[in-house]
């Protein structure tokens, strides 16, 4: 079940955290507790091209999210990614001021150093297999690409693409020891060292896009939409993060054109239309977007940059991170919209990270939580009240309430739901209150 | 099932803690001080409103300080039931803060559902329910824990959980 591990010591508002990354992240907690801090970090470690570009660094990307200055002599920062129990595909630490990534390109010079250590070709044997699965989930294409790179004969190119085909077909796993033998190579390092030096040339285009970071500000990536390079350009003390997010922004108004908002009312549109986004409320009455209420403007820019994630599709493996998904929305509207965000936001090999204040994101998530569970055994029954592709598998998602710089885990494994929390308990302190006054 | 009630603790007729009811709208108020229920009128204080919409009989079982005893206060007030139908109810109408009431409430109920299934009691009916009330009944914000609460009952004990301050027998 444990996916990944985040360490987080003395970094900020964090004083001493220990979490398991699913595929679905919830944080709660009082303002300043530190949830988007957690979840920014996430944003980074989830992130493939940090992940695997020397070039890229911690420093770099700290500042990008307007964190570097929580950053401390005595910061303590490890992050694991766990594809099976003993193996880490990717891993980082930062200790005394260091960091250390290791990734793919650490293994292969491990390797290299010291032929004849066994365990780090197996070490390198996961990473080729993982890699090899991975560009077996997207394009076909990229195997092809991979395959020319033996210059094989017809019959053994055909060998070679059936081989990837039954795997994608079965739903099993690539093994670079058959490929070899398909090769009819020895099994020795040199050429798993050639094969995944090979492999790592094709990588840069699969692993093509980093996490996608909704703000807060996120109504504010309209009006700067279609500035942001000379925003850049000029130096302008905006931060970065909300920069590439405004650039994701104006990719996103130009390739979606059209957009139902059924999540606030199945009769209004979004369309862009000329240098304008507008928000039709039937066939012929429109606003400009900037004029239009606080709700959709800032539920306009989350619909629009998942739909161009959705967009990309296959070559592009997305991290998304939506800050506060209830800013500006009425509760039925937040329902609706985790509903959206889980059946978008979760597809394979991407990743959804929420923070939350709101009782009715909580309540709305055990909902999905539930129907996956009752899905089980009464599917048609469930779906009548959610859609399938709305249920949230309780093995996939997580959720911790941030407090005095301390994680606590509020998901409860065995029911498949999220326990009792602070946000309940204000709830619960709203009644007192209201019970004090009236017996007054 | 009162039969079998009956022989596993046939002191309760004696003690008063068996009561059938007969009205169709009846209401309870938890005595703090005798720590029992009292039949009320409507137009009294009362805590639980229980409305008997058939003409079969429905009892009323004094659970708490009469069939179950204990100091530690591990059970709950009352049970009622009918031929299909049993609610195991809870008041809790103190001063404490509603969190803490409402974990105390969890706990007694699960100890006295544990023991009247470990007797055999009412453990095959189709209709199991359990019941907290708390003094003001207004509208709360929904909460994520109550529904894991819910879930856990009806997963442990198939008994739907709930908070009100109503039970209907029809």
């Amino acid at each position: 079940m444990e996916r990944a591990k985040l360490i987080v010591k003395n970094f900020g508002p964090l004083k001493d955290i220990e979490i398991e990354v699913r595929e679905m992240v919830t944080f709660i907690g009082a303002q300043a507790s530190g949830k988007s801090t957690l979840a920014k970090l996430l944003s980074i470690f989830e992130d493939e091209n940090f992940r695997r570009d020397e070039n890229i660094t911690f420093e770099e990307e700290l500042k990008k999210y307007n964190i570097y200055s929580y950053l401390k002599q005595e910061t303590y920062i490890s992050y694991d990614n766990f594809e099976s129990k003993d193996i880490s595909l990717s891993s980082f630490v930062y200790e005394n001021s260091e960091y250390l990534k290791f990734g793919s390109s650490n293994c292969l010079d491990l390797v290299k150093r010291d032929l004849n250590n066994y365990k780090k070709i197996d070490f390198l044997k996961d990473f080729i297999n993982y890699d090899l699965d991975f560009i077996i989930l997207r394009k076909i294409e990229f195997i092809k690409k991979f395959i020319r790179h033996f210059n094989l004969s017809e019959d053994k190119t055909n060998i070679f693409i059936d081989y990837f085909i039954n795997i994608k077909k079965n739903k099993s796993k690539s093994d670079i020891d058959q490929i070899l033998e398909i090769l009819e190579m020895e099994k020795k390092p040199e050429n798993y060292i050639s094969i995944y030096e090979d492999l790592l040339n094709i990588l840069p285009e699969v692993y093509a896009f980093d996490s996608l970071y909704i703000p807060t500000e996120r109504n504010f990536l309209h009006l700067i939409a279609e500035n942001t390079l000379g925003l850049i350009n000029n130096n302008v003390q905006i931060p970065k993060h909300l920069l590439n997010s405004g650039q994701d922004y104006e990719k996103a108004i130009k390739s979606i054109k059209e957009l139902p908002l059924g999540i606030i009312d199945k009769k209004i549109k979004y369309k862009r239309e000329g240098k304008t986004s507008y928000i039709y409320h039937n066939q012929t009455e429109k606003v400009d977007l900037l004029e239009s209420a606080s709700g959709l403007q800032t539920v306009v820019p989350i619909l629009l940059l998942v739909e161009y994630a959705k967009s990309l599709k296959d070559e592009y493996n997305f991290n998304f991170v939506v800050e506060e998904p209830e800013l500006n929305l009425y509760p039925k509207a937040q329902h609706e919209l985790i509903k959206y965000l889980v059946k978008n936001c979760l597809l394979d090999r991407k990743n959804l990270i929420l923070t939350t204040h709101s009782p009715f994101i909580l309540a709305s998530l055990n909902n999905l939580l539930l129907a996956y569970d009752k899905g089980q055994s009464k599917p048609k029954e469930v779906n009548k009240i959610i859609k399938k592709e709305s249920w949230l598998n309780p093995k996939n998602f997580i959720a911790y309430q941030l407090k005095n710089g301390k994680a606590y885990k509020i998901t409860d494994d065995k029911l498949g739901q999220i326990k009792e929390n602070m946000i309940d308990r204000i709830s619960d302190e709203f009644s007192d209150e209201f019970s004090k006054l009236l017996n007054l | 099932m009162t039969e079998e009630l009956l022989i596993q603790f046939p002191e309760i007729i004696e003690n008063g803690c068996l009561k059938s009811i007969n009205n169709k709208h009846s209401f309870i108020f938890d005595d703090n001080e005798t720590k029992k229920g009292v039949f009320v009128t409507a137009h009294d204080k009362f805590h639980l409103h229980v409305e008997k919409n058939h003409s079969k009989s429905l009892n009323f079982i004094q659970n708490d300080s009469c069939v179950m005893n204990s100091d530690n206060g591990k059970q709950c007030d009352y049970v009622l039931f009918d031929n299909e139908k049993v609610c195991f109810s809870e008041i809790k109408a103190t001063k404490e803060n509603l969190s803490n009431r409402r974990k105390d409430a969890l706990k007694q109920l699960e100890n006295t559902i544990k023991f009247y299934f470990e007797n055999n009691l009412f453990k095959n009916y189709q209709s199991k329910n359990a019941l907290i009330t708390f003094d003001n009944n207004k509208r709360i914000a929904p909460q994520a824990s109550k529904s894991t609460k819910t879930k856990e009952f009806k997963v442990k004990y198939d008994v739907n959980l709930n908070e009100g301050n109503y039970i209907l027998f029809e």
